[in-house]
């Protein structure tokens, strides 16, 4: 899959998990996901978000610290993503 | 605006050296002398925690007046002052059951309990290698409930808010009890535990009955609407294990009563549709069990609000 084509499946993964109220395309690639200093998602985007990211591209995030490096950022995603080899 | 947690235990009473001190003196000494002590010491809780005795008014005043319509105002407040001040003294009881779990006295024989409701299934849908939730209310001795579950073979890891004040004690009854907490709230990626835990087969329990400052929808419980967190039908759904409405109440000290409602499903083609009709369920369950064991019902901070907003 090209990288651009992921990066908008990734895109649109986190607006329908997170019901965000923007389009997917807006989504900046580096805007951090968590946290009050980015997009501001909470446990239950979380909780969405480790689920559709298994469903999806067959990611399975295995603990906290792994969540919060891949989870971290658009690219972060995508980066794993790719190194999963699962696309 | 919803109580917080860390609104909520920020008071005298919820300090290290309280908890550290208590457990030890009620370990050292003899039930027959360490309930009547605890009493004393709740008794003082109840004159000096205004805020807690109001919370409690405003709640059990409430139920009271759902199950009683047919009270006069006095017959209502009547009613109410006794049962608040039986319920602090229960908070006493609750605490050193835990106490004396956390403690370093033997085991077997410390709490008698009887089993209602089909823990059975409970225990073969463990052997299936499916997870589950068990979900219960600020009712009773939820602690002593994981350990009831862990006694019949089903390991239970509770989810729960870290409270440093009381973290010895909580740490004490893990050990002994065979439970392995997932703590939450500092660190939303501690989500990711769960999730894992539940679809490798475990049971995870936690408490669905105060929003804190989590999400959370409206539902008419006891009559008005109140706000309920949606923390736990989320985490069944994305999980896809089934709700275990699981309460752990007690008539005397020490001997309890540990109940297990028919498990509820959160699945449907609307998955928000699903999660409002399975919480829609349980809280018909709290609605039937709460009036049930009020004396025992330790929700301190107030359910209804009383500027429409679900809370204050």
């Amino acid at each position: 899959m090209e990288d651009g084509v992921l990066k908008d499946r990734v895109k649109q993964m986190i607006v329908e998990c997170a019901r965000l109220k923007i389009p997917a395309a807006e989504l900046g690639d580096e805007v951090v996901l968590f946290g009050p200093e980015g997009l501001g998602l909470d446990s239950i985007d979380l909780l969405e978000l480790v689920v559709g990211l298994e469903r999806t591209f067959g990611v399975t995030i295995q603990d906290g610290e792994t969540g919060r490096r891949v989870l971290r950022t658009v690219n972060s995603i995508v980066q794993s993503v790719k190194e999963s080899g699962k696309v | 605006m919803s109580t917080t947690l860390r609104q909520y235990n920020r008071h005298f009473l919820n300090l290290r050296p309280i908890y550290a001190l208590g457990s030890w003196l009620l370990d050292m000494i003899h039930p027959v002398i360490a309930y009547p002590a605890i009493h004393a010491f709740t008794e003082v809780a109840y004159r000096v925690a205004t805020w807690a005795r109001a919370g409690l008014t405003v709640n059990l005043r409430h139920v009271l007046r759902w199950m009683h319509p047919e009270w006069s105002a006095r017959e209502l407040e009547a009613g109410v002052g006794p049962l608040v001040h039986r319920t602090f003294l229960n908070r006493g009881v609750a605490l050193m059951d835990m106490s004396m779990l956390a403690g370093r006295r033997p085991l077997a024989g410390l709490l008698e309990y009887t089993l209602e409701g089909d823990w059975g299934r409970l225990s073969r849908h463990v052997a299936a290698g499916r997870g589950g939730l068990l979900v219960s209310a600020h009712l009773g001795n939820w602690h002593v409930g994981s350990f009831v579950a862990g006694s019949h073979g089903v390991q239970v890891r509770s989810i729960m808010y870290r409270n440093h004040a009381a973290r010895a004690m909580y740490a004490g009854v893990g050990r002994r009890a065979g439970l392995a907490p997932i703590f939450v709230g500092d660190d939303a990626f501690s989500v990711v535990q769960i999730v894992r835990a539940l679809r490798q087969g475990s049971v995870c329990a936690m408490l669905s009955d105060i929003p804190w400052d989590s999400r959370c929808i409206d539902l008419p419980f006891f009559g008005a609407p109140a706000r309920f967190p949606i923390g736990a039908v989320r985490l069944a759904r994305l999980a896809g294990v089934p709700l275990f409405p699981a309460f752990c109440v007690w008539t005397k000290p020490r001997q309890y009563r540990a109940i297990l409602a028919e498990p509820i499903e959160v699945t449907g083609a609307d998955p928000d549709a699903a999660e409002r009709e399975a919480l829609v369920k349980l809280v018909r369950i709290y609605e039937e069990i709460i009036p049930q064991y009020l004396p025992v019902w330790f929700n301190f901070a107030p359910v209804w609000s009383t500027n429409g907003n679900g809370r204050p």
